[in-house]
């Protein structure tokens, strides 16, 4: 296996993940402080008391423009007066206002958000550690070509749901690209899958997957957490 | 039993009347051999499509035998299949013979409408463009699918094997359509798969109408996976466009008996 050498700030890769978890585990802990407050009355929190997190969301998402989408997702039966929940907010691909994100949870319907089974939910729940899925088509959900980035909120009652932020595959690309020099030889940052997260050939392009066994790779360098995230490392192929 | 008590009971007053064209095609003689399945099957299918209504009698045995073109023993094999199921009684004495068991909830009714409803050539569009976006996302799904991905399609095969009800199945068959297209990595591609879906697997899977026969479909699932596992990509659209042909021409087929 030849060495390899990369032009570009791979550090910013490790900058990336590591803003991303920042604002998740500022949800994260503000959703244990409701949980708290609640506990410490005798009860399971509300949809009410969920409400006082909403300015946060919001003030998450308007100042990473990286960020497709944040919020909060209870496990089915973690609130007194809802069985499935999210907090949810979204900027749009285009200019435009901040939205939340509306879905069926209606688990009978055909086209329902059954978030539960999504790997983003279902792992932090299983493991407690945190996940980085994707890139993944999220269907009955923002309908998106995303990435997330979730991490599991759990207090001494137990487990309460997931604080998690989606990127984009196009944006989360368009960033990466720089790293992969696009003069240089065909190179591939992929996830620890074989799934292609940017590219500067069409010969492998974004999605698709690409079979490690022979090729050169170097996972890229980060600091000591990466080891607590499923779905992590990510690695550089020269192809 | 009250019946024999009674001597007024008369099974017409039970029994609604279908029409004779639907009828004629429920008791139209049988190609494929005569098989006691294939046989049970015709006669649950017309139950399921309401061809044949709760409390109508059957033709006597052997009636029902000549015009199916099996034999009497394969016949009352048939029904006796049926009859464990719960879907035809037999009742002896005067007035005797067998009985379709099937009370219709509201929602069968109303897919039996809108299947009598929507007409061939609209079936065959809906056909035409199931065709594009599943084979399509078979083929891509075979170079782009995860592990994790073919395990949940290899998941809901499994699930389809062990559903108990027709709303499970068309659950599970439904998904697997959607996770292919999500497999694929299209949006797109997904977005159109759960809108077909939701035209047309409420229409696949009435219950006991079935267009599509569980264990068959299983089995197309499981071998449509493989392919995908395989990364034959030419091999998982050729199996997909196979299934997807089967099941609309059974609707077709199931539309035309409604309407006759």
């Amino acid at each position: 296996m030849e060495a390899i050498t990369y032009t570009g700030d791979t550090a910013s890769v490790e900058a990336l993940v590591r803003d991303t978890f920042d604002g998740i585990d500022a949800l994260r802990s503000l959703t244990l402080d409701v949980h708290r407050r609640a506990a410490n009355e005798g009860r399971a929190p509300t949809t009410s008391d969920m409400a006082s997190i909403r300015p946060t969301v919001l003030e998450y998402l308007s100042s990473r423009h990286l960020c497709a989408g944040t919020g909060v997702i209870a496990a089915p039966g973690a609130l007194a007066d809802q069985a499935r929940w999210l907090e949810w907010w979204r900027r749009p691909a285009a200019a435009g206002d901040l939205f939340p994100l509306a879905v069926d949870l209606d688990p009978d319907n055909i086209g329902s958000y059954e978030y539960p089974l999504a790997p983003w939910f279902d792992v932090p729940y299983r493991t407690g550690r945190r996940v980085v899925v994707g890139p993944y088509v999220d269907y009955a959900g923002t309908d998106e070509y995303i990435l997330t980035f979730s991490a599991p909120i759990t207090s001494d009652e137990g487990f309460f749901g997931v604080a998690a932020a989606d990127i984009r595959a196009t944006d989360f690309e368009r960033v990466m690209l720089p790293i992969l020099n696009t003069e240089g030889p065909a190179t591939l940052l992929i996830n620890s899958t074989g799934r292609v997260l940017a590219s500067n050939t069409p010969a492998a392009i974004v999605g698709s997957i690409i079979r490690l066994d022979d090729l050169p790779r170097r996972q890229l360098p980060h600091g000591p957490d990466w080891v607590d995230y499923v779905g992590l490392p990510w690695f550089l192929v020269r192809n | 039993m009250a019946r024999e008590l009674g001597s007024t009971w008369a099974p017409e007053e039970e029994t609604q009347v279908t029409d004779v064209g639907a009828r004629h095609v429920v008791f139209a003689p049988l190609q494929d051999g005569g098989r006691v399945e294939v046989v049970a099957r015709r006669i649950s299918e017309a139950i399921g499509l309401g061809l044949i209504a709760d409390g109508e009698q059957l033709p006597s045995e052997l009636e029902l035998a000549a015009a199916l073109n099996v034999s009497t023993v394969t016949l009352r094999e048939a029904l006796m299949q049926l009859r464990q199921r719960g879907l035809v009684e037999t009742r002896r004495g005067r007035g005797g013979g067998s009985f379709v068991r099937a009370p219709v909830d509201a929602s069968v009714s109303r897919l039996r409408t809108t299947l009598r409803e929507t007409g061939v050539h609209e079936l065959r569009e809906i056909g035409d463009h199931l065709l594009a976006v599943s084979a399509t996302a078979a083929q891509l799904a075979a170079s782009r699918a995860s592990a994790d991905q073919i395990a949940i399609l290899t998941g809901l095969a499994d699930q389809l094997a062990t559903a108990k009800t027709a709303g499970e199945r068309r659950r599970a068959d439904g998904r697997f359509h959607i996770e292919l297209a999500a497999a694929a990595q299209s949006t797109r591609l997904t977005r159109q798969s759960i809108d077909l879906q939701g035209e047309m697997g409420e229409l696949l899977w009435i219950p006991l109408g079935e267009a599509v026969e569980r264990d068959e479909r299983v089995a197309q699932h499981r071998a449509v996976v493989a392919a995908i596992e395989a990364r034959d990509g030419r091999r998982a659209r050729l199996l997909v466009e196979e299934h997807v042909e089967l099941a609309i021409s059974r609707l077709i087929e199931f539309h035309l008996q409604l309407v006759h």
